[in-house]
């Protein structure tokens, strides 16, 4: 990459793990949300997915560390593979996600198919017990070992599935084997359509909508809005779509978000719990190099993005962010750490090869809708000359564990964990 | 032009997939074996649009010109990803601009090349063009005075001098269809090979689900109904028995029909309903009603102008018109056979409903009322996202996989199935009859069906004066309320049937005994038609519900019955590194 003038950034990346083994490369990576599973998922053109488990640190890092405690740092968190599943797919698995009770992990593939996945009936029940904050040994193992097997496959969809997604709303606390009864997954894909599926027990999903003739092409990222049951898509057509479902009918877009000049790659929802007295913002990645930030700016109400009837809101970009030199494809949003006095950060990289954080401050203006961003740290070549396909931040936690963790992952076939370190 | 949800998903494709070939071959003639190591080839345009390949200098032979590869309606059918879903490759051979070129090249009655032009009209496509009327005059309007129009139209403008609608095709079509169901469900019962696959029965009157199924669903192919549609009866009643009463052959018949959606375009190209005797199709052209309202502005006719009182309506042939089904806008299937159950059984019978999801998943369980017993279950399912769910049911109920088509399986375990879960009950007993139709809402929300009216003087419930995306929430509860109006239309002339009939009694009670006699008629004439065109030569009636002999029972069977072929995909894209 070319070199710029050395530029002094508050924070730094500092690698904490590297993990290979996929034999080609790996196109996303998500992290289980749930404290009683802490894995590292990670899929591939090889049409595998990898688990890493990890050692949350069992006291968080209260001041930030720095290059000489690296060492210390890679076996503090102990990422270790604990379990490769052969998908069987027949092409590449593009994207995976989990529920929230990190129970079940689904697998999008090129063959138009996606695959349910949870450990075998064993293994979770001996699991179900254990306590959060054993970190040695015991429970915590079996929150992460055993076999995972397949348990349902959604077919339908004609072409290949670029994302699938599972709603984090409230729809879906309903326990039961399998998953949790209500609960929604979306799919989109190359024929343009976003499907939403349904869990109705038993392993069964059903379709309860087929959303087509909206994006005018490939659709390539969805994102569930924190809670509630409202998706989001981004496409080929340039364009972000926002959809919510109308009881007396069906699903349908309510929102349409332009001002991308080219693909919508990557698409991330502030996460809850939102410090932002007024909005809701939305973050896109896209193939123009930029990243967006987008709110709704006519009446916003704290966390609720209005009633079924919503033809009078007003989607704004509010923020264009420039810090990259091509194509953006991923981009992630995170809680800040308790060291950073920052309403929160956003991690995107792409096809230059570098990794950016920003971090978005507390708005102090009630009545403006434009976040306060800065770039506070930026790594080069961060997979050496390969692409990189996706960042995603560890999940949050109250007590701060993985905190200023991400992860990345590269057309080198590798996955990386960093830790975001202040430059002294 | 919007093809139904069904066909839009799975064949019209704007992407040039670069693992999808054509299937359609060219004819390639004495081609030369290629040098092996030749340099490339380019292709030159010239001034004219030939197009010339090129080899490198010191090849031997000079320029070839290429041939242009056609494709026609009926290969795009056939295709599994074609080339591009551009509008004008599929719909050329079909369109308002045809029938017109069509009309003013045809020759004079009195020449021996004259074909007889007849026109077909769904009734959806009645009822939308009357939904549109409606706004615009101030007296009452109904199907039956659209029809008049119409047929003026056709008369006065067109040189069209017979004009139906498709009510007593879809008669024959329901005959038939009950027909069927009785033979399938005996099959069921008595067991042997294939009993799981007689029913559920499944409605193949709607192109978009028959091509769905065709493409990517090759394992609901046994379940669908053999019948033909009302569009396709009309075909055969057209060409062969209408055309023997005027004395012409189907050749000398120029068949057009105008239907709520561009799926049925499909539907007539189909090779099933080509008459390779005569090298003519049953239906020669199929226009939407969007494009028969175009028609007719084209031509200057004003449909909300009443027609003079001294008009005298040609003297076409006769067949009954706006005969009405009670059941759905669909075409009313699933009622039918319901009626027919609930007719055979000894005691009173009871009907339940229930909606799954959706006004567009509805089943209905007919049981006998003093025993209890579940006599009948069907469902009505339109939209293709119930489409989704009832394609996993039937299969998982018949025990028959579904497949996938193109795409690959997953070849590591099967999905859990529930285990130990034996109960028996309502819940659990499969279907014996589903009407499937692609597009949510049924026909009468077809494509090709007339858009909402800007100033129909619906009330409007979205606040006015803000900007975004008002239009969407607008034209959402426009849709909804134009929809009703063209449903309630469609059922004008009418003893309004309930939309499912009255729990308890028998059904026929519900009908005035008008409404009973012109469905007697049209039995009666079904009955006259079939002998015309199976036992000409008999002496003795016969009865629709009877099965004939030998090769009158064949050729009843090819005039009123298709079949259905899976479209196998040879490019499964598989050699392609994603």
């Amino acid at each position: 990459m070319p070199s710029s003038p050395e530029i002094k950034y508050p924070y730094r990346l500092e690698q904490i793990a590297e993990l290979t083994g996929h034999e080609d490369k790996v196109w996303s990576i998500s992290w289980n949300p749930h404290p009683d599973h802490p894995l590292l998922a990670s899929c591939s053109s090889d049409k595998s997915i990898r688990l890493y488990a990890y050692s949350p640190p069992s006291t968080p890092s209260s001041s930030p560390s720095t290059g000489s405690e690296r060492k210390d740092k890679e076996s503090e968190y102990n990422f270790r593979h604990v379990s490769t599943i052969a998908t069987g797919h027949s092409k590449t698995v593009r994207s995976i996600a989990w529920t929230n009770d990190g129970r079940t992990l689904a697998s999008a593939s090129f063959d138009s198919t996606v695959g349910l996945w949870e450990r075998s009936p064993s293994n979770a029940d001996a699991s179900s017990s254990s306590s959060a904050g054993d970190d040695v040994g015991g429970n915590k193992e079996l929150g992460v070992s055993g076999e995972w097997e397949l348990t349902t496959t959604l077919e339908g969809p004609d072409s290949e599935i670029k994302s699938v997604a599972f709603s984090t709303s409230s729809s879906s606390t309903s326990p039961s084997p399998y998953g949790n009864v209500g609960g929604l997954v979306a799919t989109c894909s190359r024929d343009k359509s976003v499907w939403i599926w349904e869990n109705v027990g038993d392993g069964e999903w059903e379709t309860v909508s087929v959303i087509m003739g909206v994006h005018s092409q490939d659709v390539k990222c969805l994102a569930w809005y924190p809670g509630e049951d409202i998706l989001a898509s981004g496409s080929y057509d340039d364009t972000i779509k926002l959809y919510i479902d109308d009881p007396q009918d069906d699903w349908y877009d309510f929102a349409t978000l332009e001002g991308h000049t080219s693909t919508v790659w990557s698409l991330a929802w502030e996460p809850l719990p939102s410090p932002s007295s007024s909005t809701r913002y939305l973050a896109s990645a896209s193939d123009d190099k930029s990243l967006r930030i987008w709110a709704r700016t006519d009446a916003p109400k704290k966390g609720v993005l209005g009633h079924v009837n919503s033809s009078d809101q007003r989607w704004e970009c509010v923020k264009v962010l420039k810090g990259h030199e091509r194509s953006v494809y991923s981009v992630s949003w995170g809680h800040a750490p308790s060291f950073a006095a920052d309403a929160g950060w956003i991690a995107s990289t792409g096809s230059d090869d570098r990794i950016n954080i920003w971090s978005i401050k507390a708005l102090t203006n009630p009545t403006s809708h434009v976040p306060l961003v800065e770039l506070i740290a930026s790594r080069e070549d961060a997979h050496g000359i390969y692409d990189l396909n996706a960042v995603a931040w560890a999940p949050h936690t109250t007590t701060g564990e993985m905190e200023g963790v991400l992860a990345s992952c590269g057309d080198d076939g590798v996955v990386r964990v960093w830790k975001v370190v202040k430059n002294d | 032009m919007a093809f139904s949800g069904a066909l839009t998903i799975t064949d019209l494709n704007d992407f040039i997939s670069p693992s999808q070939a054509c299937i359609k071959p060219v004819e390639v003639k004495d081609a030369p074996p290629p040098d092996p190591g030749a340099a490339a080839t380019t292709i030159h345009v010239d001034t004219l649009g030939g197009y010339y390949e090129v080899g490198d200098v010191s090849a031997k032979s000079p320029a070839k010109k290429l041939e242009t590869a056609q494709i026609s309606l009926n290969d795009c059918l056939a295709c599994s990803g074609c080339i591009t879903s551009a509008e004008s490759v599929l719909i050329t051979l079909q369109s308002h601009s045809e029938v017109l070129s069509f009309l003013s090249s045809n020759p004079p009655p009195s020449s021996a090349d004259h074909k007889v032009p007849v026109f077909s009209i769904a009734p959806q496509s009645l009822a939308s063009l009357t939904a549109s009327l409606s706004s615009s005059s101030s007296s009452q309007v109904s199907p039956a005075l659209t029809l008049s129009r119409i047929r003026a139209f056709c008369d006065q403008v067109l040189g069209v001098p017979h004009v139906f609608d498709t009510t007593f095709a879809r008669h024959i079509s329901l005959l038939e269809h009950t027909r069927e169901f009785e033979e399938r469900k005996a099959l069921r019962d008595a067991g042997g090979p294939d009993a799981n696959l007689q029913l559920p029965m499944l409605a193949s009157a709607c192109p978009g689900w028959v091509c769905y199924a065709e493409k990517t669903h090759g394992e609901m192919l046994p379940f669908i109904s053999k019948t033909k549609s009302p569009q396709q009866v009309m075909g055969t009643l057209v060409k062969q028995w209408l055309g023997k009463r005027l004395g012409k052959t189907p050749d000398q018949i120029y068949h057009v029909t105008v239907m709520p959606c561009y799926d049925k375009k499909l539907e007539a190209s189909r090779q099933d309903f080509y008459n390779d005797i005569y090298s003519t199709r049953d239906v020669d052209c199929v226009i939407t009603t969007g494009e028969l309202e175009i028609l007719m502005k084209e031509k200057n006719w004003d449909l909300s102008r009443p027609l003079p009182a001294e008009y005298n309506p040609p003297n076409g042939a006769y067949l009954p018109e706006l005969l009405s089904h009670q059941g759905s806008s669909s075409g009313s299937y699933l009622q039918s056979l319901i009626s027919t159950m609930a007719a055979k059984c000894e005691n009173p019978t009871i009907l339940d409903s229930r909606f799954i999801r959706s006004s567009d998943y509805e089943e209905f369980t007919l049981k006998d009322a003093g025993t209890g017993q579940i006599i009948f279950k069907g469902a009505k399912c339109y939209g293709f996202r119930n489409l989704q769910n009832l394609v996993r049911k039937v299969a998982k109920d018949a025990g028959v996989e579904v497949s996938r088509g193109a795409a690959g399986r997953l070849a590591l375990g099967v999905g859990r199935r529930r285990a130990g879960k034996a109960k028996e009950g309502e819940s659990d007993r499969g279907y014996d009859y589903v009407e499937v139709m692609a597009c949510p809402g049924g026909c009468t929300n077809g494509g090709g069906q007339l858009r909402p009216m800007k100033s129909i003087g619906i009330q409007d419930p979205v606040p006015n004066g803000v900007e975004g995306d008002k239009n969407v929430a607008d034209s959402r509860w426009g849709d909804k309320a134009w929809l009703e109006k063209v449903e309630s239309l469609y059922w004008h002339d009418l003893p309004t049937p309930p939309p499912s009939p009255p729990p308890g009694g028998k059904h026929d009670a519900v009908a005035t005994s008008q409404h009973v006699d012109r469905l007697e008629e049209a039995n009666q004439l079904a009955n006259r038609i079939l002998k015309d065109l199976c036992l000409p030569a008999s002496d003795s009636d016969v009865d629709w519900n009877a099965n004939l002999d030998g090769d009158a029972e064949t050729k009843r069977n090819e005039l009123f019955r298709t079949a259905y072929r899976r479209v196998e995909s040879d490019v499964v894209g598989l050699a392609v590194k994603w």
